[in-house]
């Protein structure tokens, strides 16, 4: 009798332990002595290799295991954490990363690359036998101290919440038991949470509504207390935190009354605690911790440590759910079609004209942009999880080229639309790439030129309005504009007489087949690069720029919407037809005489306060028939920093507008962004005005050659 | 008063090393040498805690597991099966139906008797 | 295990509690809880011969010191408490229970 078991939830676990274990590896290259750093890594292969056996990942486990029998080792101090065991266990994390992708597809995993692994990993034991042997990894054998090898270590200060579920009596646990295990560990100070016991009639005395919090001092380490658990990890919710040690001495310092008060009479004097306890309840009552228990809790915490930006942590990991993101899209959809009914009601309200249906209709409308944005605000991912993978990659390419590079990261909290961030990796795994590549020089280079040998990128986002910028900065050599030209006549995509500024030279580095390196590398492609980078962000309805100066650097700027799915837009007509444009490129509205065309004389341009500014005819640039009305209307918006207008019949108004997206079949289609349902059941196409500009200079080119 | 273990497992070997350990640390211990033994067993006598084999002729450790539970005698009674760690899967079969713990195989007298504090005290 | 009586002069209940108090008989603790806690108005424990003891007892006793002051009502220990008892209060972090502001600790006093 075998039941087949989902192992979908152990590969979703160990993948993100395994970027995890990236960042971690990473972080403990930068300080190989954080202990904290290193146990987490340790814990990381520990769940990998457990669950892994577990849900029959046998391989995992078994190679697993390897990796944390080495790791323990650097744990308990007997090798040290060196570069090359930090380079292993990378690899190693890669091919455990492997071994999952093999699992799912079936495909062959490199059993050379994991044997050099391990085989490299157990040159690294003191005493060069193989790793492993008759360990029972998941027996709770390992709850003894392990074995100090190093200098006696200063204690540790753990806070432990334990909340059994409330089931817990019915596996035949005892918690009382669990908690004097974690006595045998080190000092403990115990408080009890009983805030779920209810009243005595509701009471049912078969169910555990006791909780504990476990302030535990000890040189032992966090493993060892998750062993105490190990039979109950599913039945209880467990946190073990190590609290931070010169937080502790501060804190102490600090509040050495308090600590006194309670050390010496906390425990021995009841009567005399309560009235010690007194104004600090009531203090920490007035900071929103209400229940006598969490007060106590909390004073015992301040009296071991205390640590505010811990606990409001906790609170924040505790209180979020987990959903498979195909709900959130189908939320997202199912609000779309909300915001469009609403957009229905609204005009059917109007038009009958009843004055309590628009009152309701109002107060839907209201709800309706409450619920899309909050729905939208799910949605929102911050961009450091994306920024975090681009540490390694810096780190393997300036190794591999033999540069030295250092990244910089800001602005990581800054939030994005799901869809937006699953999107743009791959670009900015271009844009990386190419500053590592072609910007950042060698450090021999860099030194001649006096600059720091080791070179610096940075990565930062920044919000701007609807948009995010996302800032790709390296000070590496630049962009040369004479030779950019040069390439550009070569390649055919300028002629020779053409005049381009420095800027426009820089933007030949977007067209289809250019590349400027001398020697083409295996790092940053060939030469299909930044056209197709050009296109994803597009894709994203956002838009690149480049910036640079000769011998200082090179500045890649995307900037993007900060969702894709709904966007403010400005509803106008032609003839019968209805188009949208966003919203956020609207400058002003003018109007347009017959008068003023006249005075143009037959070229596409308005006079604005002294600006003249072109135009592109909505009517004539679709073919629609009809005639023009006698004022027509001007658009005016910003297209890559230019300011041009699209002439309209009439201009409708503001329309919050759900994007549909249009099949390619569909004529002019890339000058679409979409389509969206009207609130009167119609369709309105949205302009993508920075492709229909481009398009319409590229024919007026054309034309002007042909002539 | 000396507190009763029941030791579950069709194999006399291990069924006379758990035995052994257990008496040694001065629990009085019942044998049973299947599910169906054993179940008959708690029945007629009081067991402080049970320790269990899973793969068993006449009703496996878990069917074991399941039965105690819905006994009124046994539905706090720590359980603890024994399991081998290809048997991960099992493992947790056996959570699902009330174990309280786990012994991995093979395992030395040491390791059973920390299992025993830590479950029963 | 369980014996309880009555001063009808004073209202004064007391509950006698010895033996086992685990899991087992938790219910019946319950229970015997209850009808003491309905029958007198201050009652009055005496928990000088338990024996083995578990979570859910101080749960019980706990959730009903708790109730008692909520209807004007008082629960108190008469007494000391057995070794075993006064273990399990203090392995269970629930010296301190209920010793806040509005509500006296049940176990203030006999923890000394």
């Amino acid at each position: 009798m075998n039941v087949e078991i989902d192992t979908s939830a152990f590969t979703e676990e160990a993948y993100e332990l395994l970027s995890e274990l990236e960042d971690s590896l990473l972080e403990l290259e930068a300080s190989p002595q954080d202990q904290d750093l290193i146990s987490r890594v340790f814990r990381a292969m520990h769940t990998i290799k457990g669950s892994g056996a577990m849900f029959g990942f046998d391989a995992v486990a078994e190679f697993t295991h390897e990796v944390e029998t080495v790791f323990d080792m650097a744990r308990n101090g007997t090798i040290p954490v060196t570069k090359q065991l930090i380079d292993l266990t990378l690899a190693a994390r890669d091919h455990i990363r492997s071994l999952l992708d093999a699992a799912a597809s079936g495909d062959a995993v490199d059993q050379a690359n994991a044997n050099r692994i391990i085989s490299g990993l157990r040159s690294l034991s003191p005493d060069k036998k193989p790793a492993g042997g008759s360990t029972t990894p998941a027996a709770p054998t390992g709850s003894k101290a392990p074995a100090q090898t190093a200098a006696a270590k200063e204690p540790n200060i753990f806070r432990i919440r334990f909340t059994p579920n409330q089931d817990i009596f019915g596996t035949g646990t005892n918690p009382l038991l669990l908690l004097n295990e974690l006595r045998e560990l080190g000092e403990c100070r115990i408080v009890a949470h009983t805030e779920k016991l209810p009243d005595f009639d509701d009471l049912d005395p078969e169910v555990c509504y006791t909780g504990w919090e476990i302030f535990l001092t000890s040189e032992i380490g966090e493993n060892a207390i998750r062993d105490v658990f190990i039979f109950v990890e599913d039945e209880c919710e467990l946190n073990i935190r190590l609290l931070d040690r010169d937080q502790v001495i501060r804190d102490r310092e600090e509040s050495k009354k308090l600590g006194q008060i309670l050390l010496e009479r906390g425990d021995v004097n009841a009567s005399e605690l309560e009235r010690a306890l007194m104004p600090l309840g009531d203090r920490l009552v007035q900071a929103g911790v209400v229940s006598p228990d969490k007060v106590r809790a909390a004073l015992t915490e301040q009296q071991v440590i205390q640590e505010k930006h811990d606990k409001k942590k906790t609170a924040e990991t505790a209180t979020s759910v987990r959903v498979p993101s195909d709900k959130l899209d189908s939320l997202v959809d199912l609000v779309g079609e909300l915001v469009t009914m609403q957009a229905r009601l609204n005009q059917t309200a109007g038009t009958i004209g009843d004055h309590t249906l628009q009152l309701i209709a109002e107060e839907v409308e209201r709800l309706t942009a409450e619920l899309r944005d909050n729905t939208m605000s799910i949605r929102m991912l911050t961009i450091d999880t994306t920024f975090n993978k681009f540490k390694r990659l810096v780190r393997d390419l300036s190794t591999e080229l033999g540069k030295e590079i250092e990244l910089i990261t800001s602005g990581g909290e800054t939030e994005l639309d799901k869809t937006v961030i699953d999107q743009l990796n791959d670009p900015l795994v271009h844009i990386i790439r190419n500053s590592i590549d072609h910007g950042v020089e060698g450090p021999d280079v860099r030194r001649a030129r006096g600059k720091n040998p080791v070179g610096k990128i940075t990565l930062a986002a920044i919000h701007s309005g609807a948009n995010v910028l996302i800032r790709v900065e390296d000070d590496g050599a630049g962009l040369d504009a004479n030779k950019l030209r040069a390439k550009g006549i070569e390649k055919g995509l300028i002629s020779a007489d053409d005049e381009l500024s420095e800027k426009e030279a820089f933007q030949l580095i977007f067209a289809a087949g250019f590349s400027t390196a001398a020697k083409i590398t295996n790092v940053s492609g060939r030469g299909v690069g930044m056209d197709v980078v050009r296109r994803s962000i597009e894709g994203l309805r956002g838009s690149i720029d480049v910036n640079s100066t000769l011998g200082k650097g090179t500045t890649i700027t995307l900037k993007l919407p900060l969702t894709l799915a709904i966007i403010e837009g400005l509803l106008v007509m032609v003839e019968n037809e209805y188009f949208v444009l966003p919203l956020a490129a609207v400058e002003e509205c003018v109007e347009l005489s017959r008068d003023d065309v006249k005075k143009a004389h037959g070229r596409h341009v308005i006079n604005v306060r002294g600006d003249i500014i072109p135009y592109i005819r909505i009517r004539d640039r679709f073919e629609i028939e009809g005639n023009a009305p006698e004022i027509e209307q001007i658009v005016i918006s910003e297209v890559d920093e230019k300011r041009i207008g699209f002439v309209v019949d009439k201009v409708v108004g503001q329309h919050q507008t759900v994007i549909k997206t249009l099949g390619k079949n569909f004529q002019h289609s890339e000058e679409f962004s979409g389509a969206t349902i009207l609130g009167n059941g119609g369709v309105a196409l949205i302009l993508d005005l920075t492709k229909m500009v481009r398009y319409v200079e590229e024919e007026e080119l054309h034309e002007l050659e042909v002539q | 008063m000396a507190k009763t273990i029941m030791t579950v497992d069709d194999s006399s070997s291990v069924r006379q090393m758990v035995g052994m350990t257990l008496k040694g640390a001065g629990f009085t211990v019942v044998e049973a040498v299947d599910g169906a033994d054993g179940l008959a067993k708690a029945k007629a006598s009081a067991l402080d805690m049970i320790i269990t084999d899973l793969n068993m002729p006449n009703m496996d450790g878990i069917a074991l597991i399941t039965a105690l539970r819905a006994l009124p005698n046994y539905k706090f009674t720590p359980i603890v099966m024994l399991t081998t760690e290809s048997q991960a899967t099992r493992k947790q079969e056996g959570k699902t139906a009330g174990a309280t713990g786990w012994i991995v195989k093979p395992f030395k007298p040491e390791q059973l008797l920390e299992v025993v504090k830590k479950v029963l005290g | 295990m369980f014996h309880f009586n009555m001063d009808a002069a004073r209202s004064v209940g007391v509950l006698s509690l010895n033996g086992d108090l685990t899991i087992r008989n938790a219910a019946e603790l319950k229970e015997a809880m209850s009808q003491a806690m309905d029958q007198s108005k201050q009652l009055e424990l005496n928990l000088t011969e338990v024996e083995r003891v578990d979570l859910t007892t101080l749960q019980i006793l706990c959730s009903a010191h708790r109730t008692l002051l909520k209807n004007g009502k008082t629960l108190t220990i008469a007494g000391t408490l057995s070794p075993a008892l006064r273990d399990a209060v203090q392995q269970a972090g629930f010296v301190q229970c209920g010793g806040d502001k509005e509500t006296s600790g049940l176990w203030k006093g006999v923890m000394n």
